[in-house]
């Protein structure tokens, strides 16, 4: 007989969700994710200029705060056939760039490094020794005995204040941290200094895109004038600025990120073994160097990697209606055309219908309805979405940067090939890829002076700017890459206003539940198979859960009551 | 070091929630005092800590979700991430994250909180309801006049203030 586990919600991510484990024999063998909050943000967009669209969906989530708005302005761009300007696509190139090393070294540190760093026991650690440790795997600056001394004695401060705040979410002492004190200390230290850095890297968004968080976005453009002599317009001081933030990145993704990340992986070895899950792995690609329509520039290729073949990649094309379908079998909606039927995005519905057990309860019906997540599915394949599934589609596109990271982490580890496919390899792609993009916001930075230079200052496209020009009826995808997977917008434009809008957002691919071939999802794929030492701190399951970042904001999204989701459900 | 910040939170696209992001949209033609600055900050979590650097004193709006009637507007002085109230966003990553991290670092800004109890159910809209719309003028009037009192420091820390 199998124990059921529930962990609701699970911490340290954003949004709500519910996970549901059976455990027979110290093992996972069957796993249920459920989003518990409903989404309905296609509703409030519905009849509004889509050019204005952006600014709402923008507000869905104040973690990636602007790549809603980039796949909103895209979807738009693309229903009407609206080009914007190299500057634009650089600037824009720019900002997802910022968004992803801060959102990637914040889940790190933040979010997940605690599902590996034992808080408590770097009290214990002597500083000699993480001095030692720190600077034999790298030139990090902040490494003297003193430092790690001083830092020690603050978090001694907090933890007997009892103000332990942000780390109070851990399984401390667990038998599954298996680090030595002195790298916990490190991972503290660094956990502070990561927050320091990433209060400065959001700058760019708010030297670009006017704010920061909820930065302005421009269909046909950027919403910022290139003058480098006005105070005013993006000038020659606030563009040495973003230099200096960028070359700041590149160097803490470098000398801190890079070697925590391998320092850690080191001691965690056999979880290149667990959590694989799902074997096809989805990527929309990004960063276009030639317009958004010429695929084949994307630094992030477009494409799938089919049961883990990484010698081809298979094309995906967002509007062919056979090819991506939102299924609700085991969801909390209801479809026109019945309950098994899947439904291209274009022609996507939001019909609300709760039938999940009356609160309180204590286990969910998992052979009915169970989330309010709908299931995504490529050519009926669940598939995973994210840093790894974009790391395979790059290497699999035999691209050289790709092969070359990917290669290096894997000798430095002394792991097979496989160990990508995990728990681990999913932390790891994340590090390598946020080494990449850090040296292609420079290129990006690079080629935006050489034009200003050259005299081109151009920043918006205004070909389409009166509505009469547009047609009665457009249909719009737009793709884009968050920094925990494939997001796209789907746009019906009719008599120039919002006819229909979905989100197929990154954690729906991951987190949703079955789908009508009872297929499971990333998450609950991944889950089976895993370890619990004590099924009352089931700490093995967070981390597989954490390795793909949850998002959950935007995949669900509305309300709970101090902290228990429960007591929303019987208002619907 | 900036002297002073308005800072609005919440999600204005969850009804009452939004109330934060609104009462900035009100004052934002306002005159503030020399030094004084004002800002949405939405759903931003970790994007604001740099606020808590940068800035003396911070005046928060935020919903609360407490057991006083709705639109009830309470002014706070909170020490500790605990002191602050539960919070409608629906966001792990959120106020109180922000303000434990800025301990951690040591950014000790001058916080008061305008805590404004919202305790209906929140449906996806843009829009306040009628309770909160109406005590809109009154908060703005109290926010600034707080940021005016504060730019002369004529208040000095205490306790609950109201």
């Amino acid at each position: 007989m199998a124990n059921r586990i529930v962990i609701d919600p699970v911490t340290r991510i954003e949004g709500h969700l519910r996970v549901e484990l059976e455990v027979k024999d110290g093992k996972v063998v069957d796993a249920y994710s459920s989003g518990t909050m409903v989404r309905g943000i296609e509703l409030i967009v519905k009849d509004r200029d889509p050019r204005d669209v952006w600014a709402f969906v923008e507000r869905v989530c104040g973690v990636c705060t602007t790549v809603h708005a980039l796949a909103s302005v895209r979807s738009v761009e693309d229903a009407l056939g609206w080009q914007i300007p190299q500057n634009a696509e650089l600037i824009r190139n720019l900002m997802f760039c910022s968004q992803m090393m801060q959102d990637h070294v914040v889940h790190f540190y933040h979010l997940h490094a605690l599902d590996w760093v034992d808080v408590v026991s770097a009290l214990s650690a002597d500083p000699v020794a993480t001095s030692n440790l720190a600077q034999s795997i790298s030139s990090w600056p902040k490494s003297s005995p003193g430092y790690f001394r001083d830092l020690q004695k603050r978090l001694k401060g907090f933890v007997d204040s009892g103000q332990l705040g942000i780390f109070a979410n851990g399984y401390w002492g667990h038998k599954a941290y298996k680090l030595p004190a002195e790298a916990n200390l490190m991972g503290v230290a660094h956990y502070l200094e990561a927050l320091e850095w990433q209060k400065e890297i959001v700058k760019i968004h708010a030297i670009f895109g006017g704010k920061n968080p909820h930065p302005n976005y421009l269909v046909g453009g950027v919403a910022c004038a290139i003058n480098i002599n006005e105070t005013n317009a993006l000038n020659a001081e606030r563009l040495a600025q973003v230099k200096q933030l960028l070359d700041d990145a590149r160097t803490f993704i470098e000398q801190v990120y890079i070697p925590d990340l391998m320092a850690i992986a080191s001691f965690y070895k056999d979880w290149g073994a667990i959590g694989g899950g799902l074997e096809n792995y989805l990527a929309y690609g990004d960063l276009p160097t030639n317009g958004y329509s010429d695929v084949s520039s994307f630094k992030f290729p477009r494409g799938i990697v089919m049961g883990r073949n990484l010698n081809e990649v298979v094309p995906v094309d967002g509007k062919d209606s056979e090819q991506i379908k939102e299924f609700i079998s085991r969801s909390y909606y209801e479809y026109s055309d019945g309950n098994d039927a899947g439904r291209h995005p274009w022609e996507g519905e939001t019909k609300l219908a709760y039938s999940g057990p009356k609160p309180p309860y204590d286990f969910l019906n998992v052979d009915q309805k169970y989330s309010w997540l709908k299931t995504p599915r490529w050519k009926g394949n669940p598939m995973e979405v994210g840093p790894l599934s974009r790391m395979l589609v790059g290497f699999a596109s035999g691209k050289a940067e790709y092969k070359e990271v990917v290669t290096e982490a894997l000798g430095k580890l002394n792991v097979p090939v496989g160990a990508l496919f995990s728990t681990l390899g999913r932390t790891a792609a994340r590090g390598l890829e946020s080494r990449l993009v850090a040296n292609w916001a420079l290129e990006f930075y690079d080629m935006l002076i050489s034009n200003i230079k050259n005299g081109d200052t151009r920043t918006v496209n205004q070909e389409f700017r009166n509505p009469e020009t547009w047609p009665a009826e457009a249909k719009g995808v737009g793709m884009t890459e968050a920094p925990r997977g494939a997001l796209a917008h789907w746009i019906v434009i009719k008599d120039r206003k919002t006819a229909n809008y979905q989100l197929v957002v990154p954690s729906t691919w991951n987190a949703s539940p079955r789908d009508p071939n009872g297929q499971r999802s990333a998450y609950e794929s991944s889950l089976i198979g895993t370890p619990i030492a004590d099924p009352e701190n089931p700490l093995e399951v967070l981390r597989t859960i954490h390795s793909f970042d949850p998002c959950l904001a935007c995949a669900v999204h509305i309300y709970d009551e101090k902290g228990r989701y429960i007591h929303q459900i019987d208002t619907f | 070091m900036k002297k002073g910040l308005i800072l609005g939170i919440g999600n204005s696209l969850m009804g009452d929630e939004g109330v934060g992001p609104h009462l900035i949209r009100l004052i934002e033609k306002e005159r503030l005092p020399e030094g004084w600055e004002s800002e949405d900050g939405g759903t931003g979590g970790f994007h604001l800590l740099g606020f808590f650097q940068d800035f003396k004193t911070i005046i928060l709006v935020d919903a609360s979700l407490d057991d006083y009637p709705d639109g009830t507007v309470r002014l706070i002085r909170p020490r500790f991430a605990s002191d602050y109230p539960v919070s409608l966003s629906a966001h792990d990553i959120g106020l109180h994250d922000l303000v434990q991290s800025a301990q951690l670092l040591g950014y000790s800004p001058e916080i008061y909180l305008f805590a404004v109890s919202v305790t209906q159910f929140q449906s996806i809209s843009d829009q306040l309801t009628g309770p909160i719309l109406e005590k809109m003028p009154e908060l703005a009037t109290r926010v600034l006049t707080l940021a005016r009192d504060l730019s002369r420091s004529e208040v000095t820390a205490g306790q609950e203030v109201v």
